[in-house]
């Protein structure tokens, strides 16, 4: 029974860190451009497919991770440049376009690789059971679980210690006061829409082992992720990292009962927490 | 600066929508092709399946462009309301009583989620908050409903709601209305004058509220919340009524589409398939009535026609998607009901220019 628990527990950390790195970059998007960016999930699909192929290329994990958050980078400023730039301050709308970007990309994506399911890269040195005391951990999770926290850790030190962070904490703010200082904008957007889609696109390959490789699997995690997001408060990172992981521990338990009972149960927490605490855990700090 | 003429274009379009008068010809006129539509083509083309599709998707969408175009809330919940409504009219007739008055019952609890879906994230989505942010609540509370309801139809229900399979055997026994009088439900020719006089009644009702001085609220709460409020207008009260409003005639449309095709499945309770209700809105132009509907026709028979050719549908659908939010943001129906007067108006032009009459203002 403990055995079950704790790998439950594990298997929902992993989960909740690669939802909490997803949702930073959901979040980033909302805080500073107010659009509810639904081509994120694509661009995770996107990401993890890359990896896939780069994989079996070159059969090297490293080099398929770096791949797959460079071209999902890349994919994300095309977006932001060229189709959601337009619609910044119209909420409808760049609902409307990034939803209609989704639907395209996951399209595409079926197309080039075909509808059904693939198997997900892993890299043999990591396909071992670790033990931790008496309880078997793959050490697949654990290494997900590592460079995700370093992900984040990176994240934090880039927004609080940097330059451009500042900019970024300062465009979150007050938008066209930055703009007064002559700092140019929109560059900051571009980068952070880039930075955002890089990260989703590390997920994509790190967790397609853990989520699966079908078209759809975006669709499936960005659903999850907007709990994520929302529960942490629109727009805040820190309140994603605490959210992350619970709702992952929470899916992993009820999951062990039925797969759509977990769905209905986070939706229901997130109900309940969005009608006692409004704006989520942090609200609309950063 | 592309961004800004965007938007001031989009403003102007807006302005002349809340400032227009219909007058009572056009809008006669424009009835009298509807129901011609609706009660007459089914029974002249071939393609009568299709035509009854866009009827019952055109008052679908009309309903929902209430809450979408005119009030400005995006729901992607309103699957569930149509889903409710034919699932519980459907297995009430196959499980306890073979009448018409199951199609009320099933109407009546699909308004109910309605209301209650739209009391919980209308609640949150508050004046106070930021619009974005009040979008972003009342999208994912409704696909928190639909993710609710899907479960509760896929495990509790599942004896009665035939699970992944969808409602089957429905049309197979007449409903009873009242003595010997019954609905054959394999006969075309009953369900279509059903569902013709229910939908083309229901749209009637809808356009009078639009065009009544509440209408006009509507469009005032989208274009600024906080303003009405500052009338004197309890915009929570209004729009939670727009809300369920529009949930009832989604329910209407469910227990139409039962009645008709004789089969539902869980699949409309996915938050995918109310968004295709906002791409169908979106591209026939969300400022106005009957918008939806133009889109609704263009959408189906693309579908129609491009699913017979290629698989790729759903990246035709994001192609025409992005370039209407890009270029067209008024969408194709109002283009279209203006083009009778643009013409009109050459034509005058011309006649003018070739001697004929002095120039009319």
């Amino acid at each position: 029974m403990h055995v079950l628990i704790i790998t439950q527990l594990i298997s929902g950390l992993t989960s909740g860190v690669l939802l909490t790195l997803i949702a930073i970059g959901i979040a980033l998007t909302f805080g500073l451009l107010k659009v509810v960016n639904l081509s994120h999930a694509s661009i995770y699909t996107l990401g993890a497919y890359i990896g896939f192929t780069t994989f079996k290329v070159c059969g090297n994990f490293w080099v398929a991770l770096v791949l797959g958050a460079v071209i999902a980078g890349v994919v994300g400023v095309i977006f932001e440049r060229f189709c959601i730039r337009k619609v910044y301050e119209y909420p409808v709308l760049g609902f409307l376009i990034t939803f209609a970007l989704m639907l395209g990309l996951t399209q595409t994506i079926r197309l080039i690789w075909g509808p059904g399911n693939k198997l997900a890269p892993q890299p043999a040195y990591l396909m071992k059971v670790v033990y931790l005391g008496f309880v078997p951990i793959s050490s697949y999770r654990l290494f997900a679980i590592l460079v995700g926290i370093v992900i984040m850790v990176g994240m934090w030190f880039f927004i609080r210690k940097t330059n451009i962070g500042l900019i970024i904490r300062a465009s979150l703010d007050n938008k066209d006061m930055v703009n007064t200082f002559g700092i140019n904008s929109s560059l900051i957007f571009t980068f952070v829409f880039g930075l955002g889609s890089a990260i989703a696109g590390v997920c994509g390959v790190l967790g397609s082992p853990i989520f699966g490789l079908y078209p759809d699997v975006g669709g499936q995690m960005l659903v999850i992720c907007f709990v994520v997001v929302v529960m942490g408060g629109l727009g805040s990172i820190r309140g994603a990292m605490l959210a992350g992981p619970i709702i992952g521990v929470v899916i992993s338990f009820t999951a062990l009962i039925s797969a759509g009972f977990s769905n209905a149960i986070i939706f229901i927490l997130m109900a309940v927490i969005l009608l006692t605490r409004p704006m989520g855990f942090f609200g609309d700090k950063l | 600066m592309s961004g800004q003429d965007f938007g001031i274009e989009r403003h102007r379009d807006v302005e002349e929508t809340i400032l227009k008068k219909q007058s009572k010809l056009q809008f006669g006129a424009g009835y009298a092709i509807l129901a011609f539509i609706f009660l007459v083509l089914p029974f002249l083309t071939t393609y009568d399946v299709l035509v009854e599709d866009i009827i019952v998707w055109s008052l679908f969408t009309i309903g929902f462009n209430l809450a979408f175009g005119f009030t400005g809330m995006v729901s992607l919940g309103h699957g569930v309301f149509f889903g409710v409504s034919a699932f519980t009219a459907g297995i009430l007739s196959l499980f306890w009583n073979r009448s018409v008055v199951t199609l009320p019952i099933g109407i009546a609890l699909g308004t109910l989620t309605g209301a209650v879906v739209g009391y919980v994230s209308l609640k949150r989505a508050r004046v106070d908050v930021h619009k974005a942010l009040r979008i972003a609540y009342l999208v994912l509370i409704s696909i928190a409903a639909s993710y609710v309801t899907m479960y509760i139809f896929l495990n509790p229900l599942a004896k009665y709601s035939g699970a992944e399979m969808g409602l089957l055997g429905f049309p197979d026994h007449p409903l009873h209305v009242v003595g010997n009088l019954q609905v054959n439900l394999k006969s075309h020719h009953q369900t279509y004058a059903i569902v013709g006089v229910v939908a083309l009644l229901t749209i009637a009702w809808l356009r009078r509220i639009a065009s009544s001085p509440a209408g006009m609220i509507m469009r005032a709460i989208r274009e600024n919340e906080v303003r009405v409020g500052f009338l004197g207008y309890n915009t929570f009260r209004f729009k939670l009524l727009v809300y369920t409003i529009s949930g009832f005639v989604a329910s209407i449309a469910g227990s139409l589409y039962l009645l008709r095709s004789g089969f539902i499945s869980v699949d409309v309770f996915d938050f995918s398939f109310t968004s295709e209700l906002v791409v169908i809105c979106l591209l026939g132009g969300r400022n106005s009535f009957f918008g939806p509907m133009v889109g609704t026709a263009i959408f189906l028979i693309l579908k129609d026609v491009i699913s017979s050719y290629t698989s790729s549908w759903a990246l035709f659908l994001a192609v025409v998607l992005i370039l209407s939010v890009l270029y067209l943001p008024g969408g194709i129906g109002p283009m279209l009901f203006s083009a009778p007067k643009v013409l009109i108006r050459v034509w005058r032009r011309n006649r003018f220019l070739a001697g004929e009459v002095p120039p009319s203002k």
